[in-house]
């Protein structure tokens, strides 16, 4: 027991030593804020050697002080790295600093240049798949067909108006276009498509896809339908070359970005790739998805 | 002795108060704004009163001047509001907004009239620091008050409440003084029992966490007393129960605070039933806001029941967090000394190692548990609203504080055991335990709404634990002096989530231009000053794409993570932008 209340007392004696570390911890962290000139510095380098369909993706998402350095130049407005995502472009700029540091080039990608700066790292990466992406959903929202499908009747979506498709006039939220939108764990880019109500249908049919091998398509919540209790499943069907490829539900508690791989006919020229979207009771149910045809 | 206790008090409570008067540069957060308005408009029913006493007292005239934010009690206010005439600097502006009528006429006017507003506030926390001490000088030890005072001072998120014309703080004052007079009663005589039950009434004036006092004071008298209370049986009487001398205070509470509370709050004086109905009402289905926490944005119960717990240990610097610990650890042996040494004698060292300098007071640390375990209890309930950050458990902090300050002391002791009579040692200690949460306190002030201590990553918490970051409005302050530097003659801006009411006060202390108009309208705005909240992510998009998807111009950046982005539409400024060095951003 004496060894105990020694111990004890040790600790005690040493408790004053938080306080030091608490300090060193606030100087370390301090100290790793890079300073506008750095910023400033980095922006040029990737201004330098930046491409047109290149991204820039700041590591960690927060570390946005010196993104006004960076204009003209396409951000990732993603929170959390995609890699997957930031797959489908030519080439990946990563601005790496603080608790962004040290980074890793994931698999898949091949650096092409790295530049290590005082508190700045600067990573270019090339997906291996770079050049692969032969169609994608969203740039190509202009060429699909939107219809309503009623029991008795269909209504053709004409209005395009800012990459959104109108099924009549311009309306707040009943239409299917491109959108940043809050969704599962931060801003993304992704094609809105609010169902109807009493489970009738929107589709949005591609009729001409140039050929691929792969189509991946991402689906899930905004945040807005995750908070909300209201609505019912939406239900979510992909039909590639007048097949049904693929029926899925898309339950009111799952809060995931989803992801559905869906081999294609590499026999054809072209894909007809038809999406299917309809849901009991709408309320809330904000459905989002995006994709790609891959070469 | 007391004489000393006293003279050190006053010291520590004249500090915090130049404190906390020399970093008033912070932003109006939306309640606030509110407040300064009811504050303004409270102000006039009392020169109806110096000029129509009779008329003051009419139904109509209370309605009419009390008409504005019923849904809380109206002491705070007309404090503000009193203050805001004695020492507001009111002067002609062209965007006065002043409420009813013409300009008032300034009486001493020697500060801005938001400092004005806020000056009560400051002279009771000051008060508050004086009193912790105090209480902890008298029933614990003079080390332990000081550590807890300084605990106390020290609280970055506390100090950042303590400057607003708000009623955290102040309740966090009052329950402390209802507290501190309670157990006074219990010891001083029924002067002070009295003087509970008008501190209560003070308190329930105050803010509507003073309810949860009495059922406090109970749970600790019952356990204080719990050996007292017997149930006889046999005699000629039959069974019955007895128990404990009942305290004074209760009954002076009883019979003193409704009349405090009635005489203080003028909506009760025609119709209190109703006004009492409407105000609970009000706040048993206060309406949810977000709570972002850990990546989980909550807006519905079931609300995390840890979520108090576990913000208090990551927004209260490192050091009185582990004193705090060291404390609880220290006053549970104590309480618990008896039984342990009931079960084992080989454990006496280890007890005598935590061991108290010299006993303390009977029943402290049962006061002190109840007094600060409540006030988190409430907010760890799943369906009790948690928006605000911390604010709404601050009255049990004193109380953390002081267990706090029993673990300074306990530290200093064990130091002067292990290394005798080198008193040097026991100031080193000190100045290791509170020069970082000083420096936190005082770093970011006008941001301590949005500290994390620097054990779960300071300010980077925010962005790599998603944690919520800046609260309600008051960010925009940050960026005044670019609006004020490069926004061409009349421009728009649309402030987000700074309230109209805070905006004027900005035009009326001369911090923003007189030229600039301030319109919630993203679309037809010159800048857009977006407060980064998770709820609000959708918005800064649409404004972003609004504006034809430019980076942040600038924005209010602590440590690297950004409170507040502002966005510029293209010929906004009126020269060339120059990208300017955000104010308050520490650089090497």
């Amino acid at each position: 027991m004496k060894a105990m209340k020694r111990i004890i007392l040790v600790v005690l004696v040493l408790v004053p030593l938080v306080g030091l570390i608490d300090a060193g911890l606030e100087i370390h962290r301090v100290m790793r804020v890079p300073s506008l000139n750095e910023w400033k510095a980095a922006a040029d380098t990737v201004r330098q050697g930046y491409k047109k369909g290149d991204i820039v993706h700041f590591r960690p998402y927060w570390a946005d002080e010196g993104e006004r350095y960076f204009t003209g130049m396409d951000i990732d407005v993603l929170q959390e790295l995609d890699w997957n995502e930031l797959s489908t472009y030519h080439r990946v700029w990563i601005v790496a600093t603080m608790s962004g540091l040290p980074f890793h080039v994931p698999p898949g990608f091949k650096p092409l240049m790295v530049k290590k700066q005082r508190r700045i790292e600067v990573y270019l990466l090339q997906p291996e798949r770079a050049g692969h992406v032969v169609f994608d959903l969203i740039k190509g929202l202009h060429s699909a067909r939107v219809t309503r499908i009623y029991p008795h009747r269909t209504q053709q979506c004409t209005l395009f108006k800012d990459h959104h498709w109108y099924c009549g006039s311009v309306h707040p939220w009943q239409f299917v276009g491109e959108l940043v939108r809050d969704v599962v764990d931060g801003p993304r880019r992704v094609i809105w498509a609010h169902p109807l109500n009493h489970g009738n249908k929107i589709e949005v049919l591609y009729p001409n896809v140039p050929a691929g091998r792969q189509l991946e398509v991402d689906y899930g919540w905004s945040q807005r339908a995750v908070e909300s209790d209201h609505g019912q499943a939406v239900h979510f069907q992909v039909y590639t070359d007048r097949k049904l490829a693929i029926s899925t539900v898309l339950r009111k508690k799952n809060h995931k970005w989803n992801r559905l791989l869906i081999k294609l006919n590499t026999k054809v020229k072209q894909h007809r790739l038809r999406f299917v979207i309809w849901t009991r009771n709408y309320q809330d149910r904000q459905f989002c998805f995006k994709g790609w045809v891959f070469r | 002795m007391k004489r000393q206790n006293l003279l050190i008090a006053i010291g520590l409570a004249t500090i915090y108060f130049i404190l906390l008067a020399s970093t008033l540069d912070m932003g109006f957060p939306r309640d606030e704004s509110f407040y300064f308005l009811a504050g303004e408009q409270y102000s006039h029913w009392f020169d109806e009163l110096v000029h129509n006493p009779a008329k003051a007292f009419t139904k109509k005239s209370v309605n009419k001047h009390f008409a504005f934010n019923p849904e809380h009690v109206a002491l705070p206010k007309i404090m503000f509001g009193l203050s805001w005439r004695l020492f507001g600097k009111i002067s002609k502006h062209p965007r006065p907004g002043w409420y009813n009528g013409p300009l008032p006429k300034p009486i001493l006017g020697w500060f801005r009239e938001s400092t004005a507003m806020r000056l009560p506030v400051l002279v009771l926390n000051a008060f508050l620091i004086f009193m912790v001490f105090l209480f902890g000088a008298t029933y614990l030890s003079r080390r332990a008050g000081l550590g807890a005072a300084l605990v106390m001072m020290l609280m970055p998120r506390f100090f950042w409440h303590a400057h607003l014309a708000c009623f955290d703080a102040p309740v966090t004052v009052m329950w402390f003084a209802t507290a501190y007079a309670f157990f006074k009663s219990e010891r001083d005589g029924w002067k002070w029992a009295v003087l509970t039950g008008i501190v209560w009434g003070l308190a329930l004036s105050t803010k509507l966490n003073a309810y949860f006092i009495p059922a406090t004071l109970v749970l600790y008298w019952l356990t204080e007393k719990a050996s007292e209370f017997h149930i006889r049986a046999g005699d000629k009487k039959g069974t019955w129960l007895s128990i404990p001398r009942i305290p004074m205070a209760f009954f002076f509470m009883l019979l003193l605070a409704p009349v405090v509370y009635f005489a203080l709050w003028p909506k009760l004086w025609f119709d209190p039933m109703k006004q009492l109905k409407w105000y609970f009402n009000r706040h048993m289905h206060h309406e949810y806001y977000w709570a972002y926490y850990f990546g989980t944005l909550y807006v519905k119960p079931p609300f995390p029941v840890a979520f108090p717990f576990v913000m208090s240990a990551m927004t209260i610097p490192a050091p009185s967090i582990v004193l705090f610990v060291v404390g609880a650890l220290a006053a549970t042996r104590d309480a618990m000394a008896r039984w342990w040494f009931g079960l084992s004698r080989r454990m006496q060292p280890l007890i005598d190692s935590f061991r108290a300098p010299r006993p303390y007071e009977p029943g402290v640390y049962a006061f002190l548990f109840w007094n600060m375990l409540i006030p988190f209890a409430i907010i760890a309930m799943p369906k009790v609203p948690i928006f605000g950050g911390t604010k709404h458990w601050f009255p049990g902090l004193p109380f953390l504080a002081l267990f706090a300050g029993i673990g300074f002391e306990r530290v200093l002791g064990a130091i002067e055991s292990v290394f005798p009579g080198r008193r040097m040692l026991l100031i080193l200690a000190g100045l290791m335990l509170f020069t970082s949460p000083f420096v936190d306190t005082l770093r970011h002030h006008a941001d301590n709404s949005a500290y994390y201590n620097n054990f779960v990553g300071g300010y980077w918490a925010m962005g790599d634990l998603k944690m919520e970051r800046e609260f309600w409005g008051n960010s925009s302050y940050g960026v005044l002096p670019y609006l004020d530097k490069y926004a061409k003659a009349g421009a728009v801006v649309d402030f987000h989530d700074t309230t109209w009411n805070a905006v004027q006060m900005y035009y009326r202390d001369h911090l923003l231009r007189p030229d600039i108009r301030a319109q919630w309208d993203y679309d037809t705005a010159d800048f857009f000053l977006f407060h980064i909240h998770k709820e609000f992510l959708d918005l800064e998009a649409k404004a972003r794409h609004s504006f034809g998807d430019p980076p942040p111009a600038t924005g209010v950046y602590v440590d690297g993570v950004a409170l507040l982005h502002l966005y510029q539409r293209k010929g906004a400024t009126k020269r060339t932008k120059r990208v300017m060095k955000t104010k308050r951003v520490i650089r090497k």
